[in-house]
């Protein structure tokens, strides 16, 4: 009686309508990464525009204490300049080595690495798998939805791949103060940090990019990673480059029918010549001999300004209010959260938004989600989840925990307790300094590896691009392995796999457990299927042994799941 | 309540879109082309179904050791402790290239190649190389397996790209399409992403899906497994764009199940090496001949980026050379008289400096070799243009130079191997014309 107690108790009280509950689950399914266990019907009492509302003012809910944890990674609690100053000191300690070992007589011994190499190669190592899985957790994990989906969609937006170069020591400083910071605040804000930030500027090439009476570059300026000896990249290219320029109008701002010509791409790249960083600290830095300061003109104005690091700010200025700008993000949000194809009209209100708050984020969210049509259009626009959205949904369908270690840890089917781990301080959490192999390696196996996507365009927000034979498998493969071993430290709740009530019918167990994993009854295809696999008997006898876990896979492995 | 389709129909109409949004580069390439829009004839293969298999050396592989310009006196001076020793020199047998020309030789670790060579199967393309590339291996391996030269906006691979559009060998029409492209690979490389069917395997020997989480009994026939049970879930009427996908990949999976429990046994007495990449040509191999409709096949090869200690004929790279000659000498042993449908192409992102450094390697280069090996070719031949190493025609004066653009090696392949017709070719490789005219010719 207890599971049948724990998960529908919500349906004995007054009952919801129908709508609102469709409603709630739509609004969990795009401002958020999916419902977890009995959300839908809690946040259809609670109201659906009152869910939005909160969401939309994220520092009114409370910070949620396992969320605080992720920020314990060790990786999240260096600086940006410690991290970088890590990575240039791996390097270098790397090569060294290797030239140690290339010079010793063969047949000798190899000479012990010095005092402090192998934890300095690890600190390393572990800093991708560590963001991988703070990103992981918070997706899971924190109340505060929708600044995560926001989040990943402006870094999407504004993509850097963590495998260039110095990116990736600047990884986590870019996501936290040139991303999140200002995801409900101006984007021009955005833009400027972005613009700014080592990440971008290493990325697409930016650092490198000269013009006018550039001065002889500095020696020894490490920029390694890839592999790459010091002789590629001790100096760095003079001349041009016009990769940031052309992707910031492109990309991040303009888009590409906004009518300016390839003069403008070159302009624009001339005009952030001298943007560069301090590769030791990766902080920004204006160079002024490397500056192209002749006067320019951008889509038929002149600049003012044209010998200071002014001038690239006044650019920005005039993308970031540019109606061709508006458009361009008002598609692509209206991408994220509503349709793959959103109609026109909708598309111009929400520009209209934009433009008229003065490039205000909060504003544009309230117009897609208030606007009449939000509701008609999204329900009829299903979208595919996306690798990452369907492994993350997964996690929340199936309230997964990441299990402790430690004094903690233990076998039962006791759901942990959070309050007692944060209490303990979160030392013996799961994989939080180590994160395992297993649980980032099922992720990433889906196909959309956080932080690698290589094109600046980022992961495509039409959610048709996903639907793949091969994607397909990696899901269904996915959701079995969670439900079986879990994913490394990353277990599924255990009451969800528990055994449902024997005095239910097999068709009633399958319907309530479809409206728990997918917040909805499934189809009648999916419901015959889920039926059949709760009908079965499992080959232990003993009471740990939940055929519940078969359905679940089943659940998430279904095409109803994969939509949203 | 169930959720409405996500209807197929879209992508017949937006077929002929796709080709207009190539021009500007578009964000999405060629997406969403599916082969049935098309409305091709299918082409006719003489003897068989044609398989085009693309080996990758991940890592940018020393060119100038694969085929050695012993005839060019730069290199000697270049190279004074890792160049190989002139066929007609004093060096030990093993210390010296092996003959094919006045100008060229092979590595001695490339021996079985030398047969192919003097059989007339193997053609070799010095000097090939993207034009337009950095010296970054993530950048330029992206940038080669997209099929471009500078424009890193593609999310689409060329191979990819190529299935989608090539018409599919008229003994394919009855079979499933979603064996047409296969990496032997953990994750699908760059080059088979895209809307077009293609699957990652890592090792056929252990594909399937994970048992059920909690074992049941089953009857005696075990139909009650996953796969059955997915598969139901997946039987839609179908127009759904994941149900399909999802039904694709299943019959697809069975496909490869049913062919990992027949013991396979190499034919002709071919061994192959234990190594991985020897396993993942014996699994092409045997996934060519089970005739599941396979087109085209990828596998990859690591461990080429040699700075420092190279070596010569012993050494990292003669190890990796070894690896590679031995996995395509054992391929076209097992494949017998089928190699007369099966082309073979190796590729890198880049070569190497024509200088040795101070490490006794080699660093970051330019132009590199490729291989072209099959029952078709028109082998025994040195391609290409030899741009030469006197320092005046080395590339910013210190990398073999490019005097092929490696979409133009490819290029060839498309259109005479596996039969795309020349109109397509910008779809395989936008923004680029290739050379009608002036083909590298291993394909005649």
């Amino acid at each position: 009686m207890v599971w049948f107690a724990l998960w529908t108790s919500p349906v004995l009280s007054a009952p919801s309508t129908p709508s609102e509950e469709i409603k709630a689950l739509l609004v969990l399914n795009r401002l958020g990464y999916g419902p977890r266990p009995g959300e839908v019907q809690r946040v259809a009492e609670t109201g659906v525009e009152n869910f939005i509302r909160v969401q939309l003012q994220p520092a009114e809910l409370p910070h949620d204490k396992v969320e605080l944890l992720f920020s314990r990674l060790p990786a999240l609690q260096k600086s940006r300049a410690e991290l970088v100053a890590s990575f240039q000191a791996s390097q270098r300690a790397r090569q060294e080595r290797q030239k140690a070992l290339a010079s010793i007589p063969e047949g000798t011994e190899a000479p012990k690495p010095p005092e402090g190499f192998r934890a300095l190669q690890q600190e390393i190592q572990q800093l991708l798998p560590q963001l991988q899985m703070a990103k992981l957790g918070r997706a899971v994990l924190s109340e505060r939805q929708l600044e995560e989906v926001l989040t990943d969609f402006w870094f999407n937006h504004f993509n850097v791949d963590a495998r260039k170069q110095l990116v990736l020591p600047l990884l986590v400083d870019y996501e936290a103060s040139a991303i999140r910071a200002h995801v409900f605040g101006s984007f021009r804000e955005m833009l400027g940090a972005v613009a700014r930030h080592g990440a971008m500027l290493v990325y697409l090439d930016n650092w490198r990019s000269t013009g006018g009476r550039a001065a002889q570059p500095r020696p020894a300026m490490v920029m390694m990673g890839d592999g790459e000896s010091d002789a590629e990249e001790t100096v760095p290219r003079r001349g041009l480059n016009e990769n940031y320029g052309r992707e910031l109008l492109e990309l991040h701002t303009l888009g590409v029918e906004a009518g300016y010509s390839q003069d403008d791409v070159r302009t624009a790249a001339r005009i952030f010549t001298g943007w560069t960083i301090d590769p030791e600290s990766g902080d920004f830095i204006f160079r002024p001999r490397a500056h192209d300061d002749a006067p320019k003109v951008f889509m038929g104005q002149p600049l003012p300004d044209s010998s200071g690091v002014d001038e690239g700010e006044h650019l920005l200025d005039l993308l970031a209010t540019h109606p061709a700008t508006a458009r361009h993000l008002a598609h692509k949000l209206l991408q994220r959260f509503v349709a793959d194809t959103p109609p026109q009209d909708y598309i111009e209100r929400v520009a209209q938004a934009f433009l008229q708050s003065g490039g205000q984020l909060r504003p544009t969210y309230e117009a897609i989600f208030f606007d009449p049509q939000f509701f008609p259009v999204a329900l009829a626009s299903p979208k595919l989840r996306t690798p990452w959205e369907f492994a993350v949904a997964a996690l929340r369908a199936t309230d997964s925990q990441w299990r402790p270690k430690g004094a903690l840890a233990n076998s039962s089917n006791e759901v942990p307790d959070r309050e007692k781990m944060a209490a303990e301080g979160m030392e013996a959490v799961m994989d939080v300094d180590a994160p395992s192999r297993n649980s980032l390696s099922g992720i990433i196996a889906l196909g959309q590896p956080p932080y690698q996507c290589a094109p600046p365009t980022g992961f495509p927000e039409d959610s048709r691009h996903w639907a793949s034979a091969g994607s397909a498998l990696a899901r269904m493969k996915f959701a079995l392995q969670l439900t079986g071993g879990g994913l490394g430290g990353i277990q599924p709740g255990s009451a969800i796999l528990a055994t449902p009530v024997r005095s239910a019918t097999a068709s009633t167990q399958a319907r309530q457990l479809s409206r728990l994993i997918l917040g909805r009854p499934a189809s009648l295809s999916t419901l015959k299927v889920i039926e059949e696999s709760l009908a079965v008997a499992p080959t232990s006898k003993t009471e740990t042994s939940p055929p519940a876990a078969n359905a679940v896979a089943l659940l998430l492995a279904s095409p109803d799941f994969q939509n949203k | 309540m169930n959720s409405p389709l996500i209807s197929r129909r879209f992508f017949l109409k937006q077929g002929g879109l796709a080709f207009a949004a190539l021009g500007s580069g578009g964000i999405l390439g060629p997406g969403f082309l599916r082969a049935s829009a098309l409305a091709d004839s299918p082409r006719t293969s003489s003897s068989g179904r044609k398989v085009l298999l693309c080996v990758f050396q991940r890592g940018a592989a020393d060119g100038l050791s694969m085929l050695i310009p012993h005839g060019d006196p730069a290199y000697y001076k270049l190279r004074r402790e890792i160049a190989l020793g002139a066929p007609g020199s004093s060096s030990g047998s093993d210390e010296k290239a092996l003959p094919l020309d006045d100008t060229f030789g092979l590595h001695p670790a490339l021996a079985p190649l030398r047969e192919f060579y003097l059989a007339g199967e193997l053609a070799v393309l010095p000097a090939c190389g993207n034009p337009e590339a950095s010296r970054s291996h993530f950048e330029a391996q992206d940038l080669m397996e997209s099929g471009v030269g500078a424009d890193k906006r593609l999310l689409t691979g060329w191979l990819n790209r190529l299935i989608g559009c090539c018409p599919q060998d008229q003994a394919n029409r009855a079979t499933r399409s979603t064996l047409r492209a296969l990496a032997l690979a953990n994750e699908l490389p760059r080059s088979l992403q895209g809307p077009a069917p293609a699957l990652a395997i890592g090792d056929l020997d252990r594909v399937g899906l994970p048992p059920w989480p909690v074992s049941i009994k089953t009857d005696r026939n075990n139909t009650f497994d996953p796969a059955g049970q997915l598969n139901k879930l997946y039987a839609g009427a179908g127009g759904d764009l994941i149900e399909d996908a999802g039904r694709e990949g299943l019959a697809a999976l069975a496909m490869l199940e049913k062919i990992k429990t027949q013991n396979y046994q190499p034919s002709h007495g071919a061994e192959y090496p234990g190594h991985s990449f020897g396993k993942s040509l014996r699994q092409v191999a045997q996934l060519i001949k089970a005739d599941v409709g396979l087109e085209v096949a990828f596998v990859q090869l690591g461990g080429w980026d040699t700075h420092i200690n190279q070596g010569a004929a012993q050494g990292p790279l003669a190890g990796r050379l070894r690896e590679l000659a031995g996995g395509l000498s054992a391929f076209h042993q097992d494949l017998g008289p089928r190699m007369s449908d099966v082309l073979v192409l190796t590729m890198s992102e880049f070569g190497r400096t024509a200088r040795q450094n101070g490490n006794r390697g080699t660093d970051h280069g330019y132009g590199t070799t490729f291989f072209a090996l099959g029952g078709n070719v028109r082998g025994g031949r040195v391609l290409g243009q030899w741009p030469g190493l006197e320092t005046e025609n080395l590339h910013e004066g210190r990398d073999l130079a490019i005097t092929t653009d490696y979409r133009n090696f490819f290029a060839e392949a498309c259109l005479r191997h596996l039969g795309l017709p020349a109109t397509r070719l910008p779809l395989v490789f936008p923004g680029h014309t290739v050379p009608l005219n002036t083909l590298p010719g291993y394909l005649g």
